[in-house]
């Protein structure tokens, strides 16, 4: 069980107030149907699924009902921060490996 | 709305159970126990607002206060209140309020009263509100027992303002928030409300749990 | 059965309070604060179990979770309890316990006979050796659980009722021997919420059968001064008889709490057992060590037992069990056992130590204290 911090309420919070909704960060590309079958294929499926820094999207489904932010490390399930949508995050696979 | 329309409130009937212990299902919950620690009572029918808007404009926040006398929590996990009506921080934009004013009226006079991109949702049929009281020590179990949050951590709450918290309340969910007098209150879903009442009454078995009409 | 090896120098017994259990069905008495492996060994019982398939006997070898052979049924009907070790039941009034292995009892076992033909038995010769043909296994099974000795499980509704507690606290500590008191009355005196949890009936750990001092008073006094500091704490929670037994992400850890089974087989009111699902800001584990038996031929014939246990049961619970003792150690520690031993006014046979030249201050106390150094034997 995690205890994940939401950016929103402020606190500490239990994993089972969240549901977990994948990875963070992918744009939606803006002409769809200007791509490939290939390149369509990989937005729609293909996530990265990294043994390590993960940046993903958490939804505080009990609590405030909003979407934010986790930086967490898949091998350890450390979270090493949480942020706003909008928002980058401060730390990242590059920057952990220097 | 016809005058002739019967209004009850979700647990109308529970209070009755424990007047007639020899029928209810679980006479011991109700009337095994001499001494009470822990007394739940259900609020009189009562109107719930969805209200959502932006927070951080001073038009929005001042155009609220004056409907309802009391001004918009900002804070996170916070509540204000005065005697008829309570707001409760459920989001960064959005808010419970909680008033014995009529609900159609209550709705009426914020419609008129805010503008631009905001929304006003009547749920008083789908919410009640409980309050929990009694001993400290029980009280703290039997949040303990119901909930992950930790409820502890809180400070103590002044007349009219204090701590919220929408979390997981038995398999069901709740906004919970303390109260001045150290109780609690607790707004339900209409459709769990029957199994929350049941399960604080097993919940407070240990201690003694009654119910207040 | 009288208390043949009860001694009245117990210091967490209460020699004056008898206690009435039945051990496979024979009556016996225990004194309050005892537990059943204490008031077993006081009552002179040897043999508490037989081993797996060889049917060799086995006696009580240590004091707590570690003891591997002391396993018993608790009650009988819809609340019996199967498979809980002797060392770990508190004792309580009308307590009906049995071995869960021996058939017919652990005494005279017809599956020891095995043992006779222990040659002509195969390593491979195993329970699958019996599963067919297949419409057969039902009959063979019965008699298999028999020699497993799995003990029986209750077939009615369990009568009791449990639940759990979701705490939160600064400090967790697990284990309240004399580094965890100390650890959580640090943190409470600091103003930290503090959970404390150990596993036995009273904190304390290893001091309780500790006849040193600390800072010039009685090592169990010491205990009960520290323990009535922290129960005075209002950010203080006392869990006795609580198992620590997971540690998840984030600190997360899980708690059993036994509430009445130390009342009875089954709880009066309330839950009978609690789960503490416990988030900690901070953990410490003092849980302390178990003593390593030493490994030699025969060391699992009834009355070879832990160094530290048999301390345990003549300093805490007042039980000598046996009259005359060869202690077999590698390490000073173990000498205290010998003195231990003398002091109950047993005689100390022999004292083995696999080191060429032991020369530690507890060695030489020991000399002066019952058997002299030309009893001790050398391996060497």
């Amino acid at each position: 069980m995690l205890l994940i911090h939401c950016p929103h309420c402020r606190e500490d919070r239990e994993e089972e107030e969240y549901s977990y909704s994948g990875e963070a960060h992918i744009v939606r590309p803006l002409e769809p149907e200007a791509l490939s079958d290939q390149e369509w294929g990989d937005y729609l499926f293909f996530r990265k699924n990294p043994k390590g820094i993960h940046h993903e999207m958490w939804y505080h489904a009990v609590g405030c009902r909003r979407y934010f932010y986790a930086t967490r490390n898949t091998l350890s399930y450390e979270i090493l921060e949480t942020y706003k949508v909008g928002e980058q995050p401060q730390v990242s696979a590059q920057g952990a490996a220097q | 709305m016809p005058n002739n329309i019967t209004r009850e409130t979700p647990l109308h009937y529970f209070h009755k159970l424990s007047s007639h212990a020899s029928s209810a299902q679980s006479p011991e919950i109700f009337n095994g126990q001499v001494e009470f620690a822990l007394v739940v009572k259900e609020a009189p029918l009562s109107s719930f607002l969805n209200l959502r808007g932006n927070g951080s404009d001073k038009g929005f926040c001042s155009a609220v206060a004056e409907v309802l006398g009391v001004t918009v929590p900002t804070e996170p996990g916070t509540y204000h209140s005065n005697k008829d009506s309570s707001i409760y921080w459920l989001g960064p934009d959005e808010w419970l309020l909680f008033s014995c004013i009529d609900a159609s009226n209550l709705e009426a006079q914020l419609r008129k009263a805010l503008s631009g991109h905001i929304s006003i949702v009547d749920i008083s049929g789908g919410q009640t509100l409980i309050n929990l009281r009694g001993d400290p020590c029980a009280l703290a179990i039997l949040l303990k027992k119901s909930s992950v949050y930790d409820f502890a951590a809180w400070p103590d709450a002044d007349i009219n303002a204090g701590r919220c918290a929408q979390t997981t309340f038995a398999k069901a969910t709740a906004v919970v928030t303390n109260k001045a007098d150290g109780s609690y209150d607790l707004i339900l879903r209409r459709s769990f409300a029957d199994y929350i009442a049941k399960w604080l009454l097993d919940a407070g078995q240990e201690f003694g749990c009654r119910i207040e009409a | 059965m009288s208390q043949i090896n009860r001694l009245n120098t117990g210091a967490r017994t209460d020699s004056t309070s008898r206690i009435n259990f039945t051990y496979n069905g024979k009556q016996m008495q225990g004194v309050a604060g005892d537990t059943l492996a204490s008031a077993l060994l006081a009552n002179g019982v040897n043999v508490v179990g037989r081993s797996f398939k060889y049917s060799r006997p086995r006696g009580i070898v240590g004091h707590g979770a570690e003891e591997p052979n002391a396993i018993m049924q608790i009650g009988s009907g819809a609340a019996t309890v199967p498979n809980l070790r002797a060392t770990q039941v508190e004792l309580y009034e009308g307590l009906e316990s049995a071995s869960v292995n021996g058939w017919p009892n652990v005494n005279f076992d017809l599956m020891s006979i095995t043992g006779w033909f222990g040659r002509m038995m195969p390593p491979g010769f195993y329970y699958k050796t019996f599963m067919y043909p297949a419409k057969l296994w039902m009959t063979y099974e019965h008699f298999i659980r028999k020699a497993a000795g799995l003990g029986s499980a209750p077939v009615q509704d369990d009568p009791d009722s449990y639940d759990k507690l979701n705490q939160h606290c600064d400090v967790l500590v697990v284990g309240a021997g004399p580094a965890g008191l100390v650890a959580a009355r640090e943190a409470a005196r600091a103003g930290a919420r503090v959970i404390i949890a150990d596993e036995q009936s009273e904190f304390g750990g290893s001091l309780l059968a500790s006849i040193n001092s600390i800072d010039g008073q009685a090592a169990t006094s010491w205990v009960d001064e520290l323990v009535a500091e922290l129960e005075s704490f209002s950010n203080v929670q006392t869990l006795p008889r609580s198992t620590a037994f997971g540690y998840y992400d984030h600190n997360f850890l899980g708690i059993l709490q036994r509430r009445t089974d130390h009342l009875g087989i089954s709880a009066d009111s309330g839950s009978r057992q609690r789960l503490h699902r416990v988030r900690a800001k901070r953990v410490i584990l003092a849980t302390g060590a178990f003593e390593r038996p030493l490994v030699f031929a025969q060391n699992d014939i009834p009355g070879v037992m832990q160094a530290s246990s048999v301390s345990t049961y003549i300093n805490r619970y007042g039980v000598a069990p046996g009259n005359r003792m060869i202690l077999f150690t590698t390490n000073d520690n173990a000498y205290q056992t010998a003195i231990d031993w003398h002091r109950a006014g047993r005689a100390v046979v022999a004292v083995v130590d696999s080191r060429s030249a032991p020369s530690g201050e507890i060695v030489g106390s020991g000399t002066g204290n019952g058997y002299s150094s030309n009893s001790r034997l050398r391996s060497d």
